[in-house]
């Protein structure tokens, strides 16, 4: 199993969610292969390791991960609201999966895109991904690197 | 207790302000970065206690800690580091720069509250009472 098996990912990410969006019959994420990823989040990884973190999924997750982590109701929501607690999610997954790759090594903060257009990391190589479902949403993390992962 | 949590995301000074507003704080101050958290204390006195992030633009957490230690007025002030950076060489620069204690992102409520039963600033037996003198005045 490598540093960065989709095991080890799928755990640090059910157990991110399980803290910061847990709670009021939220149920946890899951293994899940869903279509759809309108928000797209990264956090970059530079150091011994250069790589990108990403966070994607449907605007209705981002809503209610949002709704999640500032305890207020959906239609109370703004666009900022939804960039602030996205981008805090990778920067979490992102921090956590740093310490799963050769260090030293900082994360940068991290930038969130909205809409249908929204990019994943360009030129880089995907090194893992990991698909879950959580109410009945898509989300998706994947890490990219610039060269094959081979701790 | 009057504490300040520091960090450059909102929603993160969210779960850390509505876990302080359970475990008893009176006043609860935010701030998006060091200099702004800073610029808070000179402004509005010394908290008690502050939660601190790591990694924020303009003035990072560890900047903050050295920044508030030099100040002679402020080294009473409890720090806790709340951040991602889980390096085992992070977490001694954080205590060697000042900070009491040290909380990984993700972390659940009963950590956090963990921690500032350890610092003397939670109570579970406390908090419990106060739970029970709302319920008997029928605020919950």
């Amino acid at each position: 199993m490598t540093l960065l098996s989709s095991e080890s990912v799928s755990q640090v990410t059910r157990e991110i969610w399980a803290a910061l969006l847990a709670g009021d019959g939220r149920p946890d994420l899951v293994p899940g292969q869903l279509p759809g990823s309108e928000i797209v989040a990264t956090a970059d990884i530079s150091g011994e390791w250069n790589g990108t973190v990403c966070l994607s999924c449907s605007a209705l997750a981002a809503r209610h991960a949002t709704a999640a982590m500032f305890a207020i109701s959906d239609d109370e929501l703004t666009s900022n609201d939804i960039v602030d607690a996205i981008g805090e999610l990778v920067n979490v997954v992102g921090g956590n999966i740093k310490s799963m790759v050769p260090g030293p090594s900082v994360l940068s903060l991290p930038r969130v895109s909205e809409g249908t257009d929204a990019a994943l990391p360009q030129h880089l190589e995907l090194a893992q991904e990991v698909r879950f479902a959580w109410m009945e949403e898509p989300v998706v993390v994947s890490i990219w690197t610039t060269t094959a992962f081979t701790p | 207790m009057r504490a300040l949590v520091v960090d450059d995301s909102r929603a993160m000074r969210s779960i850390l302000s509505r876990i302080l507003a359970k475990a008893g704080a009176d006043e609860i101050w935010e701030a998006g970065d060091g200099r702004e958290a800073i610029a808070r204390i000179e402004s509005s006195g010394s908290p008690d206690l502050v939660l601190v992030d790591w990694n924020m633009p303009v003035m990072n957490g560890l900047d903050f800690i050295v920044a508030l230690r030099r100040n002679t007025d402020w080294r009473r002030v409890t720090i806790v580091m709340v951040t991602t950076e889980n390096a085992q060489s992070q977490v001694v620069r954080a205590l060697a720069a000042g900070a009491h204690e040290y909380l990984i992102k993700p972390f659940d409520e009963c950590a956090l509250l963990e921690k500032l039963d350890l610092l003397g600033l939670y109570s579970p037996e406390q908090a419990g009472r106060s739970a029970l003198a709302l319920n008997s005045q029928g605020h919950i």
